[in-house]
C-alpha cells in the first residue's frame, strides 16, 4: 500500500498523542493524592457521591441528590438517534448527487448507468478477452 | 507488478514460498501463545498477591473473591454495586483454573509428542482457547443474565459495526475477523480486565484499610482500582489487536486495519460494560443518583463512539503503524506511545470526569433535565474529546491513503486485462460515490436482487484489485490468489448478466 501519506500524518498525530497521553498519565497518577468525590449524576466508576464508611458505628453516609431520570435520558437518546439518521440520510444524498455528477450529470447519467450495467453483466468469451466493448 | 497466472513456477513447485509462510505462521503462533502465557502469569501473580494480603476482618477467606462482606450485603450500598461491577462468580473462577490446567497439559503433550506443524498450530490455538476462554464467561454471563438490557444495546452496536465495515472503503478486513475483534473485546478484554481488577481490589482494600481510623475514605481506593482496570483493559485489548494484525499480515496492514480492529475490540467491551452498567446503576439508582436509562444515554448513545471505541481505534492504529516499521527502536517507541495514549485516555475519561463534575456540580441542579441532557454528557465527553478528535484525524488520513491505493490497484487490474475489471467499471470501483449511485440506480431500475448481485460483484472486484498491492512479497501465492479471485468475479458477472436481462 502507499504508506507515505498516512505515515506523514501519523507522525504528527503520534507526537500529539504522546504528549496528551503523558499529560493525562501524570495527571492521573497525581489524582490519588487528592481525588475528590463527585456530586452530579453518576457517569463513571470514579464519579461517585460523597460516601464515607464510619467504622465507629456511624454506618454508611450516602449522597442524597436527585437521580438523572430515564425519562429525560430517553429524550436525549431519541435526539441522538434522529441526528444520526439525519446525518446518514444527508451523507447518502450527497454521495448520490456526487456519484451522478461524476457519471456525467443528469443528461449522461442514464447512458453511463446502462453502460456500467452492460459491462458488469458481461463475461468475456475467453481468458484473454478484454470484455470492454462498452468502454468509453 | 506480477502478471497473475504468468508467474514462472519454481523448479521445486512453490516450496520456498510455502516454507517461508509456514515459518511465518509458526512465529505468529509462538507470539500468540507467549501473550496468552503472559496474561496467565499476571493472573497467577494477582492471585498470589491476594493470598498474601493482610487479613483485616475476622474469618476472612484466603482469597477475597470468596468473601461475603457485610458491606456488599447492605441493601443499596454503593459497595454492593461496585462489587457487582467487578464480580467474579466462584464457578467462573474454578473454570478459569481448570482452563489453565488444561492449557498446561496440552502444552506438555505438544512438547512431548512433537506433532507436525499443522497439528501443532491447532494445539496452540486449543491451548490459548483453554487458558483465556473461561475468562469470557464473565461477559457471557452478563449478557445472558440481563437479556433486556443486552437487547437494548444491540441496535447501536450493530450500526457502529456496519459503519466500521463500510468506512474502510477498500481491502476491507473480512467480516469474520471484525466479529472476532468484537468478541475479543466483549469476552476476553471484559473478563480478563475484571478478573485482574477483582483480585487487585481485594488486595488493595486490605492494604489501605485501617481499622483504627475514625472513618475510611473510599475515594482513594476507587481511584487506584479505576487506574488498574483501565490499564489492564487496554493491555489485554492491545494483545488481541497485535495477534489479529499478525494474522492479517498477508493482506497488508496499514493504519486503517489497526484502527478498525481496535474500534471493534473497544465496541465489544463497551457493549458488555454498557449492559452491566445499565443494570447495576439502574438497580442502585436512588443511592447513586443515576438510573438505567441515564446509563444507556451516556454509554450507548451520547458516548457510544467515545471511550474504548475511540481509544481502541487509536491503540490499533498505533500498533499497525508500529508493525509496518522495520526499525526496532521506532517500532517499540510507537507501541509504547499507542499504549500510553490508550491507557492515559481510559484513566482520564474516568477520573477527570469525576474531578470536573465536582467543580461545576455545586452550581447546577443535580438530576435535572439540563444536568441529564447537557452537563453530564459534556463532562463525560470532555476528557475524551482530544482522543476522539485524534481518532477522527487518523481515520481521515487512513481513508485518503486507501483511496489512493484503490486507484492504483484497480488501474493495475484493468491494465492487466482478463475482463474481470473493464475500463467502464474502473471509475465506479475507484469512486465510492459513483458506486453508491450505480447501486441506487440499479435498485430503482431493476429491483433489489440485481442490486445485491452487483454489490457482491463490486466487493469481489475490489478484493481482486487489493491482491495487487502485495504481489511483490510472494509472486507464486499472489498468482494463485489472483486466479481464484478472477474466477469468482467472472462467476458473479454472469450472475449479474442473468439478473439484469431477465
Amino acid at each position: 500500500m502507499s504508506r507515505t501519506a498516512p505515515f506523514r500524518a501519523a507522525r504528527a498525530a503520534r507526537a500529539v498523542a504522546a504528549t496528551l497521553a503523558l499529560t493525562f498519565l501524570l495527571t492521573c497518577l497525581a489524582l490519588p493524592q487528592a481525588a475528590p468525590p463527585a456530586s452530579a449524576c453518576h457517569v463513571s466508576y470514579a464519579y461517585r457521591p460523597d460516601i464515607k464508611i464510619d467504622s465507629r458505628g456511624g454506618g454508611l453516609r450516602l449522597g442524597g441528590g436527585d437521580a438523572c431520570s430515564t425519562r429525560h435520558s430517553l429524550v436525549g437518546v431519541t435526539v441522538v438517534a434522529l441526528a444520526a439518521l439525519g446525518i446518514l440520510g444527508v451523507a447518502g444524498a450527497r454521495a448520490f448527487r456526487k456519484g451522478r455528477a461524476a457519471a456525467g450529470g443528469r443528461q449522461q447519467a442514464d447512458r453511463a448507468l446502462a453502460s456500467y450495467i452492460g459491462a458488469a453483466g458481461e463475461s468475456p468469451a475467453g481468458p484473454s478477452g478484454q470484455g470492454d466493448s462498452s468502454a468509453r | 507488478m506480477t502478471r497473475p497466472g504468468g508467474a514462472m513456477p519454481h523448479p521445486s513447485g512453490h516450496e520456498p514460498g510455502r516454507a517461508r509462510d509456514d515459518a511465518a505462521d509458526a512465529t505468529v503462533h509462538r507470539r500468540a501463545l507467549l501473550l496468552a502465557r503472559i496474561a496467565i502469569v499476571i493472573y497467577l501473580l494477582q492471585l498470589l498477591l491476594n493470598l498474601l494480603r493482610p487479613k483485616v476482618f475476622p474469618g476472612e477467606p484466603a482469597l477475597s473473591l470468596f468473601q461475603d462482606s457485610e458491606l456488599t450485603e447492605v441493601e443499596g450500598s454503593p459497595f454492593a454495586s461496585f462489587d457487582r461491577l467487578l464480580a467474579m462468580p466462584e464457578v467462573v473462577f474454578w473454570t478459569v483454573l481448570a482452563g489453565i490446567l488444561v492449557g498446561a497439559l496440552v502444552q506438555a503433550y505438544t512438547a512431548i509428542a512433537r506433532p507436525r506443524a499443522r497439528r501443532e498450530a491447532r494445539l496452540t490455538w486449543v491451548t490459548i482457547g483453554a487458558m483465556l476462554g473461561p475468562f469470557g464467561l464473565l461477559g457471557l454471563t452478563v449478557v445472558i443474565e440481563y437479556p433486556l438490557q443486552a437487547l437494548a444495546c444491540v441496535p447501536g452496536t450493530a450500526v457502529v459495526l456496519v459503519l466500521l465495515h463500510a468506512m474502510q472503503r477498500f481491502a476491507r478486513i473480512p467480516a469474520p475477523m471484525l466479529l472476532i475483534a468484537f468478541g475479543w473485546g466483549a469476552l476476553v478484554v471484559f473478563g480478563l480486565g475484571r478478573a485482574y481488577t477483582n483480585l487487585a481490589f481485594g488486595t488493595l482494600f486490605n492494604h489501605l484499610f485501617e481499622p483504627s481510623a475514625p472513618a475510611f475514605d473510599t475515594s482513594r481506593i476507587v481511584t487506584y482500582v479505576v487506574l488498574h482496570l483501565s490499564a489492564m483493559n487496554v493491555l489485554v485489548a492491545g494483545a488481541g489487536i497485535a495477534v489479529m494484525l499478525m494474522l492479517l499480515r498477508r493482506r497488508g496492514v496499514d493504519a486503517m486495519t489497526g484502527l478498525t480492529l481496535g474500534a471493534a475490540v473497544g465496541l465489544g467491551y463497551c457493549f458488555v460494560e454498557g449492559v452491566l452498567a445499565i443494570k447495576v446503576f439502574g438497580s442502585f439508582g436512588g443511592i447513586l443518583e443515576t438510573s438505567g436509562g441515564f446509563q444507556y444515554w451516556i454509554r450507548q448513545s451520547a458516548g457510544l463512539l467515545g471511550g474504548m471505541v475511540a481509544l481502541g481505534a487509536l491503540l490499533g492504529a498505533g500498533l499497525a503503524l508500529a508493525a509496518a516499521t522495520r526499525d526496532r527502536t521506532t517500532r517499540w517507541a510507537r507501541v509504547a506511545a499507542a499504549f500510553a495514549t490508550a491507557i492515559g485516555g481510559a484513566v482520564a475519561t474516568e477520573m477527570l470526569a469525576s474531578w470536573w463534575s465536582r467543580s461545576i456540580g455545586e452550581h447546577i441542579e443535580t438530576g435535572g433535565a439540563f444536568d441529564t441532557l447537557v452537563v453530564s454528557p459534556f463532562i463525560w465527553l470532555l476528557p475524551q474529546s482530544p482522543f476522539i478528535v485524534l481518532a477522527v484525524l487518523m481515520l481521515r488520513s487512513a481513508r485518503r491513503a486507501r483511496a489512493a491505493d484503490a486507484r492504483a490497484a484497480v488501474t493495475a487490474e484493468t491494465t492487466e486485462g482478463g475482463g474481470a475489471i473493464t475500463r467502464t467499471e474502473a471509475p465506479f470501483l475507484i469512486d465510492p460515490s459513483m458506486r453508491f449511485w450505480a447501486l441506487a440506480g440499479i435498485w430503482r431500475r431493476h429491483g433489489r436482487d440485481p442490486a445485491l448481485r452487483v454489490l457482491r460483484l463490486q466487493s469481489a472486484q475490489l478484493e481482486l484489485a487489493a491482491s495487487h498491492l502485495h504481489r511483490g512479497e510472494d509472486a507464486a501465492r499472489a498468482g494463485e490468489e489472483g486466479s481464484r479471485l478472477r474466477a469468482k468475479v467472472m462467476r458473479l458477472k454472469s450472475d449479474v448478466g442473468s439478473a439484469v436481462t431477465r
